[in-house]
């Protein structure tokens, strides 16, 4: 039975717990240093060893923590320490103090990152979700030794990790919150669309490092898609299509002359040569051209030409070669221009913009109430319902951090932890070295060092 | 007039505490000008509710702390541990700006120590996914020692083992197709927000040894001025091997199987015609076993040992 408490993360009594949550995370924040300033010894000692305690153990009684404590403090001695030359920084011994605690499983299991809290962890542990060597160990007092290797199951470690799965009632009402600010935008967006996309563009960037779609990304995917336009266009530029293009140019026209040709800019001369060519041997092509005939025209074997037909043909096919060359190096060229820098802060507008957007139809709570599967969703950020698009998984889905994760991420030195598989191996108790203590604490070494004092005195 | 209601202890309440010393609230050392003020006569939201609310920040429709930057974690593996300043929201108005007083130690990396108070408590890093195919790969494939992997990456033994073992536990999974998408997606975040081992940077210290405690005490020695006394002589005064001897001990690629058992001598006597028992004598050191005449010997519940059997259950020794 873990000790009995109240309001473990009182606010204003503000204690400092092995716990991942916010209020414990702002309890965190705003402590202070442990002051002993105008307290008599024994009364540092008591104020040193209560700081201590709430954190370490929080849920052992007194009596029980008193049997644990063992007053000889484990460190390591670095033998290459005369050869660096510098000065060794000292050991930071007392941390040792909670060392024997490390080696209990609860603890174990919360400092690898499978349970958001010590008692979390106790839950875990006898609820039998925990193995140890392959055993289901039910006790969280287990001892672990040097080579252990411990695992949870996956799922309690993404309920522990996650953010909390809300109930239905509660995602439907985030759902519709979400539907109505969303068509809002969308109208607005198909009204203005220019004004929208700006002030998209001028919004401050998310702090959610998780996001998908960040700036870097959606600039990734901008220069993408213009390499992809490039791309389909230069295949576009094929001989055949341009000799039919410039006989459907000509052919607009009366009298023709390098004018016509104004869409192929610097190869408009060329363009009218070709044409020449083609009219000055009266060729078929000129009144009857189609993309076939000029597929023919191009692809001829030479055999099948007699002399006069060779000539005219290969001097063609070289013009047209040389115009589709500059004509695939002027597309490549304005691609390039086009694309926005990696560093580029802002996008630019496209027409289609708005057009791509639609409302989504607001949910109809009863329904979903009474059949969760009857609720279609699928907002640009979001398929299924908020946090329950499975809903016969226990925690959060899509899977997403837990509030304030990155505060009280502590990746511990004795234990090496596999996230994939929810593993981890006990290399070692604690120890403490020059400048480094494995005992993962709040505490610097002042307060440490009175919490030593009053246990090795058996609490005097 | 009496009224029971007004007595100083009904107005204490039920939880009375003992207190050993004056109680000071934990009102912020920070700042307070974040600290939002009353929303009018109806906000009965005390000091501290309003401190957190302040430290919050906004809520979003989804729930989230959207503008406080400890809510997402870290995905550069750049850890991003508190600093104390009253900072926590970003905005219009936020500039990063140095703490207004020493608010943490002064050789404090918030990158890498996780509490404002302890410089000596710091996040491990971990190991790249690349270097540990690394090591797999020398050890499995290139047949290396796993010691001389210790020494090339600069990683102790018992870390390399562990990489190992895990290695092919993920191996496995993956081949039962036990991995699925939201456990991927839990293992790349948690990945990606530790500070990754790039050696030689943050390379363990390969020669560390458990102290000895011989040396934790104080020993005198009175020598003459002129006597050279060197690291050798005190490894000799304290019995201890040299340091020197120990570190290329250390160095060495130890191939031997360490898994040898040590052997218990027995003797057992030989039983004659007419005796019931065959003796058997094991030799023991005293102190471990039995128990020494005229000490206490505590036997409660909290005062026994435990012990663990095969199943994992637990038993008295």
């Amino acid at each position: 039975m873990p000790r009995k408490t109240q309001n473990l993360n009182s606010l204003s009594r503000g204690r400092v717990r092995a716990s991942m949550n916010k209020y414990n995370l702002f309890n965190l924040y705003k402590k202070d240093k442990v002051s002993f300033d105008r307290l008599t010894l024994f009364q540092q000692k008591w104020k040193a060893k209560a700081e201590t305690r709430a954190y370490h153990g929080e849920h052992l009684t007194e009596s029980r923590w008193k049997t644990l404590f063992n007053p000889s403090l484990e460190s390591v001695a670095q033998l290459d320490a005369s050869l660096k030359g510098s000065r060794v920084q000292p050991t930071p011994m007392v941390l040792q103090t909670y060392a024997a605690l490390e080696k209990r499983l609860e603890l174990a299991v919360f400092r690898s990152m499978f349970a958001s809290s010590v008692r979390q962890a106790r839950q875990f542990i006898l609820g039998g979700h925990v193995s140890v060597n392959g055993v289901v160990i039910k006790h969280p007092s287990f001892p672990l030794q040097a080579g252990d290797i411990f695992n949870v199951k996956p799922e309690k470690v993404l309920l522990a990790m996650g953010r909390v799965k809300p109930g239905l009632e509660q995602s439907v009402k985030v759902d519709n919150k979400q539907i109505i600010v969303w068509n809002k935008y969308v109208k607005s967006a198909k009204e203005n669309p220019r004004d929208v996309w700006e002030l998209k563009q001028a919004k401050p960037e998310s702090l959610d490092t998780t996001r998908t779609e960040n700036n870097a990304q959606s600039i990734k995917s901008f220069n993408d898609k213009l390499d992809k336009d490039m791309i389909r266009k230069q295949k576009e530029t094929t001989r055949e299509l341009i000799l039919t293009r410039i006989l459907t140019l000509a052919s607009k026209q009366e009298e023709v002359d390098e004018k016509a040709f104004k869409e192929f800019g610097s190869q408009a001369k060329k363009c009218h040569d070709v044409y020449n060519l083609l009219f000055d041997s009266k060729h078929d092509m000129v009144e009857n051209f189609s993309i076939e005939a000029s597929t023919e025209f191009v692809n001829k074997k030479k055999p099948e030409m007699d002399a006069g037909e060779k000539h005219l043909t290969s001097s063609v096919k070289q013009i047209l070669g040389e115009i589709q060359k500059v004509t695939v190096e002027s597309i490549r060229v304005k691609a390039q221009e086009s694309k926005l820098p990696e560093d580029a802060k802002t996008i630019p507008f496209t027409s289609q913009f708005a057009e791509n957007l639609k409302t989504h139809k607001k949910l109809n709570k009863d329904e979903i109430m009474e059949n969760e599967a009857t609720a279609e969703i699928s907002l640009p950020w979001q398929t299924g319902l908020f946090g329950r698009q499975d809903p016969t998984k226990p925690y959060f889905t899509p899977w997403t951090p837990r509030p304030f994760l990155g505060a009280f991420a502590i990746l511990p030195s004795h234990i090496e932890v596999s996230f994939n598989t929810c593993h981890a191996i006990y290399l070692r108790d604690p120890i403490a070295r020059p400048g480094h203590s494995e005992v993962i604490t709040p505490f610097a070494e002042d307060v440490h060092e009175r919490a030593y004092m009053y246990y090795v005195r058996k609490g005097l | 007039m009496f009224r029971p209601g007004n007595t100083s202890i009904a107005r204490a309440g039920v939880g009375l505490q003992q207190v050993r010393y004056k109680r000071r609230l934990a009102y912020p050392r920070y700042n307070p000008q974040n600290v939002p003020k009353p929303t009018g006569k109806k906000d009965h939201a005390s000091f501290f509710q309003r401190a957190l609310k302040g430290f919050l920040g906004p809520k979003n429709i989804r729930g989230e702390y959207y503008r406080n930057k400890y809510y997402y974690p870290p995905q550069n593996h750049k850890p991003n541990y508190i600093v104390p300043n009253g900072q926590t929201v970003v905005d219009l108005t936020y500039r990063e700006a140095f703490p207004p007083r020493q608010l943490t130690l002064p050789g404090r990396n918030p990158e890498l120590h996780p509490f404002p108070q302890n410089a000596a408590c710091r996040t491990a890093s971990i190991i790249p996914d690349e270097l540990k195919q690394k090591i797999c790969d020398d050890i499995n494939e290139n047949g290396m020692h796993a010691q001389e992997v210790a020494h090339k990456y600069g990683i102790k033994l018992a870390r390399i083992e562990a990489v190992l073992r895990l290695n092919s536990i993920e191996k496995q999974w993956q081949q039962e197709n036990k991995i699925f998408p939201d456990l991927e997606n839990f293992a790349s975040v948690m990945y990606k927000m530790f500070p990754l081992y790039q050696p030689p940077h943050g390379a363990d210290n390969l020669t560390e040894i458990p102290t000895p405690h011989k040396t934790l005490q104080q020993r005198f020695l009175t020598i003459a001025e002129s006597e050279p006394f060197g690291p050798v002589d005190a490894a000799k005064i304290l019995d201890l091997p040299v340091a020197r001897d120990t570190l290329e001990e250390l160095s060495q690629v130890n191939t031997e199987d360490s898994s040898k058992e040590a052997l218990n001598k027995v003797i057992v006597g030989a039983q004659r015609q007419g005796e019931r028992t065959a003796f058997k004598f094991t030799s023991r050191t005293s102190g471990d076993v039995g128990f020494r005449y005229g000490a206490s010997r505590r036997d409660k519940r909290k005062d026994r040992s435990v012990g663990f059997d095969a199943e994992g259950r637990m038993v008295y020794i």
